[in-house]
């Protein structure tokens, strides 16, 4: 049978001059899954993918590839025998070589047939057959993304690390290459890891999305489930846009807010009577003029096809809201809210 | 990393051991100013020291200025005028790099002397005699200012000229619609953003002129170099010529400091903007025409007229010159060259590649220091080489004679070995400079995206570095070799007993008074120098080509 878990990450930590990089994190990516690692800078992300390829030394903690262990704290597989793919946010190209010798740079010790032949498929699959011949300074940036792409896949990797490897682009050009590229993953049924500052990417490609808070692994799942149900106040207020009203627990999984009555998980970690903070995502909110709750807008933030309201409770609270016909608005106009979404995340 | 895995590393150790040998010399000659001999100190004071010092400031001032003058109005008028021959001015401009300050002395002293063709010429055609007219000295402090400013000025011209042309055009047009004329622009904005790199490449071309002995002497002129030469061998003092270093030395640091402070605001002057290529004004035909003569007077008397007279003298003693013995002066010059090079280049990559691998101040700062060796005069370099290296041979003999009962003699300091060194010390930061620049090509992420291709350690080295740092390697060949070649004080006074080369040759003949028949050795040496000026216009070129081409 095929093995189906091609990374799997035990209790790795890693440490550099004493200070604490990563801690205790712990994942696992199946075959063909697409992963997308976010978090602010400086949360280790680039660490971990190092970590994965080879590059440092974690303290503590095992790395499985394809089930067999790559790292621990008594051996380790050299970068080169890891079989593991990596887009490097520079892209690393060799200046002194084609294109054509960049991507074959991988597939040493193969009969010169076979290469040429990997080699052409690849130039195929990324669009760059007439460019073959040129060094790496002849090319535009989408096309030497793509050559590194092409490169990086050549000796089949059985997982691809991803390091911002499209930040240096415009937006335009970069959500279209981004498509495609996650196009052939999928179609190849690559698996890959990658780490971004870009949300709405991670958002889109991803199967798997992880959040990486000062080193530490703050939560791993499916994006809805990171969007929706994030695990702490940290996470909620790092994806999307967050804000918050008090709330007070009166019975299981029922809280009193300004907003009126809400229900949260029966499993929420608190004491009767215990003060909360609710999470409200600006799109779960609605105007509504027949509302017995009403607010005043104290800010609008008009963004082409909606609008950010920042609506002001009578009690002082403020909270974000999407509205559809926001250029109708005036500040300090009252209207009226009400919360559509049936179940709340409320955190201590 | 901890000191203790510092100590037990041993990149640290086999960089840095090399790097504070190299030092050692230099630091000898500050040594000897602990033992001062007020005699020797009052008698110089008395009669020469202040010719040394006055001498030798007005000579580095004076060229830092003449350099400044040619080399920043070479930059701008190729950067923002467009005029007949641009394209080829702006690479002709640099070839009196590859004339030594010696030779062009040497040429416009056979020029211009009273037995010259000019006076002659002048004295024919209005009927004077000797006596009956004025005319300038140029065996002169003042001719000297001249002879080494018409030679360096390359060095403000080539960084100046990288400055401007990296001045936004937008900084043009904010300071035209702000109402200011384009002079106002360039005494108000260009030049003072230019500053930094003005100040560098004046400051290269003051330590060249403090570093000067060929010309200086030829000339009479009194500085410290000549005074050290004086002090060694005419006084037989070596603590008081060590002495004289140091203090030369002294003067050099200041210079290097006083530039390192100008620079002090280089991110200020850099902001990112977004650069857009500053146009070339078209200028009108007359004007045009007048620019082109004017940029053209720089490598006419820098280097056109001194390769004319040294092809005339070259011509008038005949083919008969180019003998046994001149050919042994050439495999004697380039053999040594080669050798050098093949060291410093040697050293150079073994300094780079620890400061890339080890990141720490015990490699780090023991390489800076050597790095320093390129201000320090060839004089002062020789002088210090000497001593310590006599001081270890008195030694060593002393050792190996009352253990092996033989005698060693000059093992170090009469032989090659310490001219090798010496160059090392003088030529290893020109080297280092285009390691560090090669090694800084390939980037980190490199060598592991090579690694994450199946590339293991060696074959990151053979397939990735080594195609990637193989023209910065050769270009350092060449530029020490070149050097070396050229170098005059420090093989003069450390060259092994009947081993001459073409610039110790080159000077003999012209302290003799034989002008015509140092001309062939003189050549030999211009036409060695233009190779790595070749070098340096094809880097300009491209760049300036992929500044077209945005």
């Amino acid at each position: 049978m095929e093995c189906q878990t091609m990374l799997k990450i035990d209790g790795l930590s890693l440490a550099y001059n004493g200070g604490a990089v990563l801690k205790n994190i712990n994942l696992e990516l199946e075959k063909g899954q697409q992963a997308c690692l976010i978090g602010p800078s400086g949360s280790g992300k680039s660490s971990l993918l190092r970590s994965i390829a080879g590059f440092e030394t974690p303290q503590s903690g095992n790395i499985y590839l394809r089930d067999e262990l790559a790292y621990s704290a008594t051996s380790s597989v050299p970068p080169e025998h890891r079989k593991v793919g990596m887009l490097f946010q520079d892209l690393a190209l060799f200046p002194h070589l084609t294109v054509k010798e960049n991507i074959a740079f991988g597939l040493l010790g193969r009969r010169k047939k076979e290469v040429s032949k990997i080699v052409n498929e690849l130039l195929d699959l990324v669009g760059l057959l007439d460019f073959s011949r040129r060094y790496p300074h002849q090319l535009s940036g989408g096309q030497q993304q793509r050559v590194a792409l092409a490169r990086a896949l050549a000796p089949e990797p059985s997982l691809l690390l991803l390091d911002e490897p499209f930040s240096s682009l415009d937006n335009e050009l970069r959500s279209e290459l981004v498509r495609d590229i996650y196009q052939i993953f999928s179609e190849k049924e690559i698996t890959t890891l990658m780490v971004t500052h870009d949300q709405i990417e991670a958002f889109s490609v991803a199967d798997k999305l992880g959040v990486l808070i000062d080193g530490e692994l703050a939560q791993w799942g499916a994006p809805t489930s990171l969007y929706n149900e994030p695990v702490s106040k940290a996470v909620a207020d790092f994806v999307g846009f967050s804000s918050y009203i008090s709330a007070i627990l009166v019975d299981k999984g029922t809280l009193q807010t300004a907003l009126g009555t809400l229900h949260c998980a029966p499993t929420i970690s608190a004491k009767m009577g215990d003060k909360l903070k609710v999470l409200l995502r600006p799109e779960t909110l609605q105007l509504n003029d027949n509302s017995p709750i009403k607010a005043k807008v104290i800010e609008q933030l008009y963004r082409g096809g909606d609008s950010l309201l920042t609506l002001a409770l009578n009690n002082g609270e403020t909270f974000f809201i999407n509205s559809k016909n926001g250029d109708n608005m005036s500040i300090g106009q009252t209207v009226g809210v009400e919360q559509s979404s049936q179940t709340v995340v409320a955190f201590n | 990393m901890r000191i203790s895995s510092v100590l037990r590393d041993g990149w640290t150790w086999a960089a840095s051991i090399p790097a504070l040998l190299l030092i050692l010399p230099i630091l000898t000659v500050f040594a000897s100013l602990l033992h001062i001999e007020s005699a020797i100190w009052q008698h110089l004071a008395a009669t020469v020291l202040s010719d040394y010092i006055s001498n030798t400031v007005l000579l580095a001032f004076g060229v830092g200025a003449g350099s400044l003058l040619l080399g920043t109005m070479l930059a701008w008028c190729t950067t923002h005028y467009d005029f007949p021959l641009r394209n080829s001015i702006a690479w002709l401009v640099l070839l009196p790099l590859a004339v030594p300050a010696y030779i062009i002395a040497y040429c416009y002293t056979g020029l211009l002397d009273f037995s010259g063709p000019v006076q002659t010429l002048l004295r024919e055609f209005f009927g004077w005699q000797s006596g009956d007219y004025w005319f300038p000295e140029i065996r002169s402090l003042g001719g000297a200012i001249i002879m080494l400013s018409l030679v360096l000025y390359p060095y403000v011209y080539i960084l100046s000229r990288t400055a401007f042309s990296e001045q936004s055009e937008s900084l043009l047009e904010a300071s035209r619609s702000l109402g200011r004329s384009p002079a106002q622009h360039f005494f108000k904005i260009a030049l003072p953003l230019a500053r930094p790199a003005l100040l560098t490449g004046a400051s290269l071309a003051m330590m060249e002129a403090f570093a000067d002995y060929g010309t200086v002497t030829y000339f009479g002129v009194n500085t410290f170099t000549t005074g050290i030469f004086r002090t060694w061998y005419g006084m037989g003092n070596e603590q008081a010529a060590a002495q004289l270093c140091a203090l030369l030395v002294s003067f050099v640091l200041v210079l290097i400091l006083l530039e390192k402070f100008s620079r002090r605001k280089i991110s200020y002057f850099y902001q990112g903007q977004r650069n857009v290529r500053p146009k070339r004004k078209q200028l009108k035909r007359l004007p045009a025409l007048v620019m082109s003569l004017l940029c053209l007077l720089p490598f006419t008397f820098g280097f056109v007229i001194p390769v004319i007279m040294l092809l005339c003298w070259a011509i008038e003693v005949g083919i008969e010159q180019v003998d046994q013995r001149f050919i042994h002066l050439l495999i004697n010059s380039f053999s040594l060259a080669a050798i050098a090079a093949v060291c410093v280049v040697s050293l150079a990559l073994l300094f780079g590649y620890a400061k890339r691998l080890r990141k720490t101040v015990a490699i780090s700062l023991p390489i800076d220091l050597v790095s320093l060796g390129y201000a320090v005069p060839g004089t002062v370099i020789a002088v210090s080489v000497l001593l310590t290296l006599t001081s270890l041979d008195k030694k060593l003999d002393a050792v190996l004679q009352h253990w092996f009962g033989m005698s060693t003699g000059l093992l170090l300091s009469g032989t090659l070995f310490a001219l090798i060194l010496a160059y090392t010390v003088r030529f290893l930061a020109v080297a280092l400079h285009n390691i560090d620049s090669g090694l800084g090509r390939i980037k980190p992420s490199m060598d592991q995206a090579a690694r994450s291709l199946g590339a293991n350690r060696n074959n990151v080295l053979l397939r990735v570095h080594l195609p990637i740092l193989k023209a910065s390697v050769l270009s350092a060949l060449l530029l020490v070799f070149v050097d070396i070649v050229k170098e005059l004080p420090a093989t003069l006074i450390l060259r092994p007993f009947n081993f001459n080369t073409l610039a110790v040759r080159t000077y003999e003949l012209a302290s003799d008074e034989r002008l015509a028949d140092a001309a062939l050795p003189a050549l030999a040496i211009v036409l060695v120098s233009i190779l790595p000026v070749i070098l340096l216009t094809r880097a300009i070129q491209k760049e300036s080509n992929t500044g077209a081409g945005q």
